[in-house]
């Protein structure tokens, strides 16, 4: 081993033991938040960047809150996406999507509106074709929970 | 229960172009806790998977839960690359089912 590779190799070492770019589930999330994220990462380093969570900092209402999901990278080849997963740390039902894309044609974009159980760090967790996970994560302060509740 | 929609696709686009889809879908993501009048438990019943097809291929599925907000509003994109059916199709926790499409002509 040359001189560069074994700094190389030690700085891959020092990366991991770091590892300034790696997400692990946050303390404030339920024990259903909790599975979601391991079922959704299964033991696999989850990396932020590459995606890119849009959503207002804070509502009045959680019952319907704007939400945007975008991946950068090719739509080809082992980096493009294939799954896009989105988890919510405190709502009854964590998982609230899974986005398989199939094809090419389809961006890495979607759009719609979400339930949110109150002020909480709301996860995106795109996953590549090759196996690799990449996240980013929000904090949305809301008002008025979404009646998760009898009303 | 019926389940009315309406999907907005673009009549025409040129190859290559990046197409915005949008569909609205009349259902109420019940989240399994709300009570009716009577203080009887609404049970779970969301839309659960959905899938879209252009030209006879699938494109995309998505799996929903009760973090959609009611009467779902659902956008993406296509990169229009040839003249075709654009077909969503989505089903619920009871099993009932709905579909919507539209027909693009791609020009060169």
């Amino acid at each position: 081993m040359n001189r560069t590779a074994r700094r190389r190799a030690l700085a891959g070492l020092a990366a991991l033991a770091l590892a300034p770019g790696l997400a692990r589930p946050a303390r404030a999330m339920t024990d259903f938040s909790r599975y979601a994220w391991l079922e959704v990462t299964r033991g696999r380093p989850v990396w932020k960047g590459r995606v890119r969570l849009e959503l207002p900092e804070s509502v009045e209402n959680g019952n319907s809150v704007p939400f945007r999901v975008s991946v950068e990278g090719p739509r080809t080849g082992p980096e493009r996406v294939v799954k896009i997963h989105v988890i919510s740390e405190i709502n009854p039902y964590p998982l609230l999507f899974t986005w398989e894309l199939r094809s090419a044609e389809v961006p890495a974009e979607f759009s719609t509106r979400i339930r949110l159980a109150g002020t909480q760090q709301l996860h995106a967790i795109a996953e590549t074709a090759r196996g690799e996970l990449w996240i980013d994560s929000r904090m949305a302060e809301v008002a008025v929970p979404a009646c998760f509740d009898a009303s | 229960m019926a389940m009315p929609s309406r999907l907005q696709v673009p009549a025409r686009a040129k190859r290559g172009e990046t197409i915005e889809i949008r569909i609205a879908i009349q259902h109420p993501m019940e989240n399994g806790q709300r009570r009716d009048e009577s203080g009887r438990t609404v049970p779970y019943n969301t839309l659960e998977e959905m899938f879209c097809r252009y030209a006879g291929d699938e494109v995309f599925r998505l799996y929903l839960s009760s973090g959609i907000a009611a009467n779902p509003l659902l956008a993406f994109h296509l990169v229009a690359t040839r003249s075709g059916e654009i077909e969503l199709a989505w089903v619920d926790t009871v099993g009932q089912s709905g579909r919507a499409s539209a027909r693009i002509t791609v020009d060169d």
